[in-house]
């Protein structure tokens, strides 16, 4: 059997149930906002992005998250940085939900700018530990933990389109 | 054991809008193009815009 996987995007509770189809950032707490009508003020930060992976369906386990921003185009413009909840170093567990603003770091000063490759070992944990895994597609007990990402904009980025970017989880199926 | 790849894209702009109220007037800046969007989403009036920069970067208006 295999595990049924989406994405789920919390803009008010931890419970939100959203499936996004992008993660697009911009100046509202909105699921698929629209960028060119929530534009990110130079010289801020975007509202965070609050999303988890969730399985469904029939499967062992589901464990080894593995997340990071796998295409950016010709990369960053001038001021543009995004930070992201990952690591695969000391984990602090998973992030307690807050709703999003566009306070630095909304996380809780815990984000570091996003891996650009496979981090090759867990970024993302499930139940607070990166060795932790998803035994079951009861809902409450079939999400990873948080993955936050927050984009900061400097005051010397150009009005525009950034590059599009692309974000991959990835995971092993038992 | 199977390892899975999930994707999710992500888009967003940059604006350089900035909008100060200086008591009497409002001095708004940006590009040509969030300038007037800005303007009109404030039902400001060309005529009443009392400055343009050249380059169309700038404007003032009255309240």
């Amino acid at each position: 059997m295999v595990a049924t996987f989406s994405w789920v995007e919390s803009n008010a509770n931890d419970t939100d149930t959203s499936v996004p189809t992008n993660l697009n950032l911009g100046s509202t707490n909105t699921a698929d906002l629209a960028p060119s009508t929530y534009p990110i003020t130079a010289g801020t930060y975007s509202y965070s992005k609050w999303v988890r992976g969730m399985w469904t369906g029939a499967f062992t386990r589901i464990e080894n998250l593995q997340f990071w921003m796998s295409a950016s185009g010709t990369g960053y413009v001038t001021g543009e940085k995004l930070n992201y909840s990952g690591t695969t170093g000391t984990y602090n567990g998973t992030d307690t939900f807050a709703v999003p603003t566009t306070n630095l770091d909304a996380a809780g000063g815990t984000l570091k700018a996003i891996i650009v490759a496979d981090p090759a070992a867990a970024n993302i944990g499930v139940g607070g530990s990166l060795t932790g895994s998803i035994t079951t597609s009861a809902v409450g007990s079939n999400a990873s933990d948080f993955i936050v990402v927050q984009a900061t904009i400097g005051a010397t980025a150009s009005a525009g389109a950034v590059q599009q970017k692309t974000f991959t989880l990835q995971y092993d199926e038992v | 054991m199977t390892t899975v790849g999930k994707e999710l894209e992500a888009m967003y702009v940059v604006s350089t809008l900035a909008v100060t109220n200086h008591g009497n007037y409002h001095l708004v800046t940006g590009t040509i193009a969030e300038v007037s969007a800005e303007l009109t989403r404030r039902n400001v009036r060309t005529r009443n815009t009392t400055y343009i920069k050249s380059d169309g970067t700038e404007a003032i208006y009255s309240k």
